[in-house]
């Protein structure tokens, strides 16, 4: 029979090695994670380092809307275009907040799809934010953020590695070359005139909110430009959706920011833009031609702070 | 459920239970096994529950009244019940709704809206286990009925085995040893290889066998990724599911079964099933085949081909059918009968006195053979699995992408090389060595969080 002494010795041996297991990973784990933050602050997968580099005046977060259809090329100061197919408001506030928290760039530029503001943290795109993890993952409240962007992922908040989960390839190739973003031009594609929807009233998903005041609370503090652009649809003025320009506009309020919608101003060049099939790939995306001549209206509406001149009282659109 | 949050309580309570009294080890155990399984869905306590009053009683009927088959039958039926409705009700009979919860049979081909209730076929063959043998007399029935609630609730084993016999577990978690603090790293050895076979591997190629699935039109690499993908990506996944249950029991001193032997290492059929999900073909063996193979016996007029032919026929289709409903796993069952008779009519196995060439001959068409049957389970239909395997004859080109492939070719390359190693050199024993033991343990935490798949799928077993 084993005397109860040794017995509770061994009990408590057990005990504490398990702890100290787990003691262990939790180090482990922190090691891990400041050696990677490391190599991830020195690739140019983060868009940081590309920044470092390239020391752009302005920068352009979005969806692929805004990647084609703002040309860095064709803007008068150095810009770098981080626009990413597939992203969401989420990816794209969450970015700007992490440009702004540095501090090295003055403007920046938010590429928004007005449909995307409805999106909520529950849809599965949204999860797309995780690409920049690491970037987010060293502050409190984005970690908590990034928790609840992805299923079953709440272990972020205790393993500070997670953040690198399936980054670490892109991680080490952008040690070895520049994986800075490169304007590739869309070919002009079949284009067909879109359908109208009647405007309806559109609210913002409650969730964009913590991620707008968040950017809005950090741009304040390192003295950030922040300007909302609205890209051209094919023959679509969007001259009559106020719906759509209200949420705009309240996206543009929580973030302290200008709004740049040039639908919103009489621009000739922009309403021959629009309704030219050989600027556009598809409904949204532009082509380089037009991409150039969008750029340089944008340019000259951005160089005047965007202000916004009235729309007469003519229809500017086609019927429909 | 989150297998890492699984493990990270797993880990919290293996702390803790060596400070308890035996008595509040036991307790601890049965609580977090209930808790376990709560939080996975709370509505699926109550038919555990049930499971395990019908078995605790049945065996105590059975003992009570031995002159009469009735305890015994009647235990049986009501234990399949519930397995039967969830499994085939709305396959075979169309929709039933029980009260607020639609119910449906799930396969990968199904569009079941409620999960079978997760473990629900591994902890019913084990009750029905237990009640067949305290009919034999192989086990007493058992009087107490928190250490039969343990039995038959122990979280480890709980949702896909291995299917443990009463005799094996029950008396080590009524003991409730407090475990050797030498056997502590070695059972998170088993853990993180077992995370590391599903998360890194499994997860990863789930997605691109889904992926293949989604093909309009596939090409001959799809094929080889439904087939052959999905057959490594179970075994991932199950494997791996079981060195996860093997390994957290370990942390609790109780001593689980392997389920899974290196089966890609076998020379034949029937060596695979004997090393493939190992707790289940004992379970077909002892409470499947002897009664079918008696019955079929004495139907031959004891021809001995015949019957056997017979038994594994029924047997098998039997085991496909516990697969899912429909015509595609009786199929997959009765290929599998009829390879195995095929191969005992070749003559008497002796793989020891085989030359090495027929030895890989012999594993790679085994491979071949289980490759393309395990995909029978995961078709959404014959029809299109036909299709999918015309492209691989076709050689048609194209095929999906693969996510991270990499990174998948290079888990799947170390998971085989680690099988080989366990196969051929079972001698080498990484666990002798405290600081290799402590290493691995480390490479494979820091693996198992950067190179998990990032979105954590649930374990394929599960729905069965």
């Amino acid at each position: 029979m084993i005397s109860p002494v040794l017995s509770s010795t061994s009990a408590i041996r057990t005990a504490a090695l398990v702890a100290a297991f787990i003691g262990g990973f939790l180090l482990l784990d922190r090691l891990v994670a400041a050696g990677l933050t490391l190599a991830y602050q020195r690739s140019t997968a983060s868009p940081l380092r590309v920044v470092e580099l390239l020391k752009p005046q302005a920068v352009v977060v979005g969806t692929s809307s805004a990647k084609y259809a703002i040309l860095p090329a064709a803007w008068p100061k150095p810009m770098v275009n981080f626009a990413q197919d597939g992203q969401t408001i989420f990816y794209s506030l969450a970015l700007a907040d992490a440009i702004a928290r540095q501090g090295k760039t003055p403007d920046i530029l938010i590429g928004v799809d007005p449909f995307d503001l409805e999106t909520g943290i529950d849809n599965p795109s949204a999860e797309r934010v995780w690409r920049i993890a690491p970037l987010l993952a060293a502050s409190p409240e984005w970690r908590v953020l990034l928790s609840q962007a992805r299923p079953a992922s709440s272990k972020m908040l205790l393993l500070r590695s997670w953040a690198f989960r399936g980054t670490i390839p892109g991680l080490f190739n952008g040690l070895l070359r520049s994986r800075a973003p490169r304007y590739i031009p869309l070919p002009a594609g079949a284009v067909i005139p879109p359908e109208f929807e009647p405007d309806h009233p559109r609210a913002f998903h409650p969730s964009v909110i913590r991620y707008a005041t968040l950017l809005a609370a950090t741009a304040a503090h390192s003295g950030t430009r922040l300007t909302l652009v609205v890209t051209p649809a094919f023959m679509d003025p969007r001259t009559d959706k106020p719906s759509q320009r209200a949420l705009v506009n309240e996206l543009a309020r929580l973030l302290g920011a200008n709004t740049c919608d040039l639908s919103r101003i009489e621009n000739p060049a922009i309403a021959v833009l629009r309704d030219q099939p050989g600027n556009f790939r598809d409904g949204i995306h532009l082509t380089e031609a037009g991409a150039r001549t969008y750029t340089g209206e944008l340019a000259s509406a951005f160089a005047m702070r965007c202000a916004v001149q009235p729309i007469s009282s003519s229809p500017a659109s086609p019927s429909r | 459920m989150d297998p890492h949050l699984h493990i990270a309580a797993t880990l919290v309570l293996a702390t803790l239970y060596p400070l308890l009294p035996q008595t509040g080890r036991r307790l601890l155990l049965l609580a977090a096994s209930y808790l376990y399984y709560a939080s996975i869905n709370i509505g699926f306590v109550p038919l555990l529950v049930m499971v395990t009053l019908v078995s605790y009683v049945g065996a105590l009927a059975i003992e009570r009244w031995r002159a009469s088959s009735a305890p015994l039958n009647i235990s049986v039926t009501l234990l399949l019940l519930p397995l039967l409705i969830y499994k085939y009700w709305e396959a075979w009979f169309g929709a039933l709704v029980l009260p607020g919860i639609p119910v449906s049979s799930l396969s990968f081909g199904g569009h079941g809206e409620v999960l079978i209730p997760v473990g629900l076929s591994f902890y019913t063959f084990q009750a029905i286990s237990y009640v067949i043998d305290v009919n034999r007399r192989a086990d007493p029935a058992d009087r107490n009925i928190v250490r039969f609630f343990l039995f038959k609730c122990f979280f480890p084993q709980l949702l896909a085995g291995p299917i443990e016999r009463y005799r094996a577990l029950t008396p080590q978690l009524w003991a409730a040893p407090v475990p050797n603090a030498k056997a502590i790293a070695p059972a998170l050895l088993l853990i993180l290889w077992g995370l590391f076979m599903k998360t890194v591997v499994g997860d990863r190629l789930g997605v691109a066998v889904d992926e293949a699935w989604l093909a309009k039109a596939p090409g001959w690499r799809d094929a080889l990724m439904v087939s052959l993908g999905f057959t490594i990506q179970v075994f991932g996944d199950f494997a791996g599911y079981s060195l996860i249950a093997v390994g957290s029991a370990r942390l609790f001193g109780i001593n689980l079964i392997a389920n899974f032997k290196q089966p890609f290492f076998s020379h034949n059929l029937i060596e695979f099933w004997q090393r493939w999900h190992i707790s289940l073909t004992r379970w077909i063996g002892d409470y499947l085949y002897r009664p079918i193979g008696r019955a079929m016996w004495r139907w031959t007029n004891g021809k001995r081909f015949a019957s056997e032919f017979a038994t594994a026929l029924i047997v098998w289709i039997l085991m496909g059918l516990w697969h899912g409903p429909t015509m595609q796993f009786v199929l997959f069952g009765a290929l599998q009968a009829i390879a195995m008779q095929a191969i005992k009519l070749m003559g008497p196995d002796r793989p020891a006195r085989m030359p090495a060439w027929r030895l890989a001959l012999g594993m790679l068409a085994t491979l071949a053979f289980v490759s393309l049957t395990f995909g029978l389970i995961r078709t959404p239909g014959v029809a299109e699995y036909g299709h999918m395997l015309g492209a691989l004859l076709r050689l048609a080109p194209g095929g999906a992408p693969i996510v991270e492939q990499a990174i998948l070719w290079i888990a799947i390359g170390v998971m085989l090389i680690v099988e080989a190693l366990r196969r051929y050199r079972p001698d080498l024993d990484v666990t002798c060595s405290w600081g290799a033991t402590i290493a691995l343990v480390g490479l494979l935490f820091v693996i198992d969080v950067l190179f998990g798949y990032d979105q954590s799928r649930a374990f394929v077993y599960f729905r069965y």
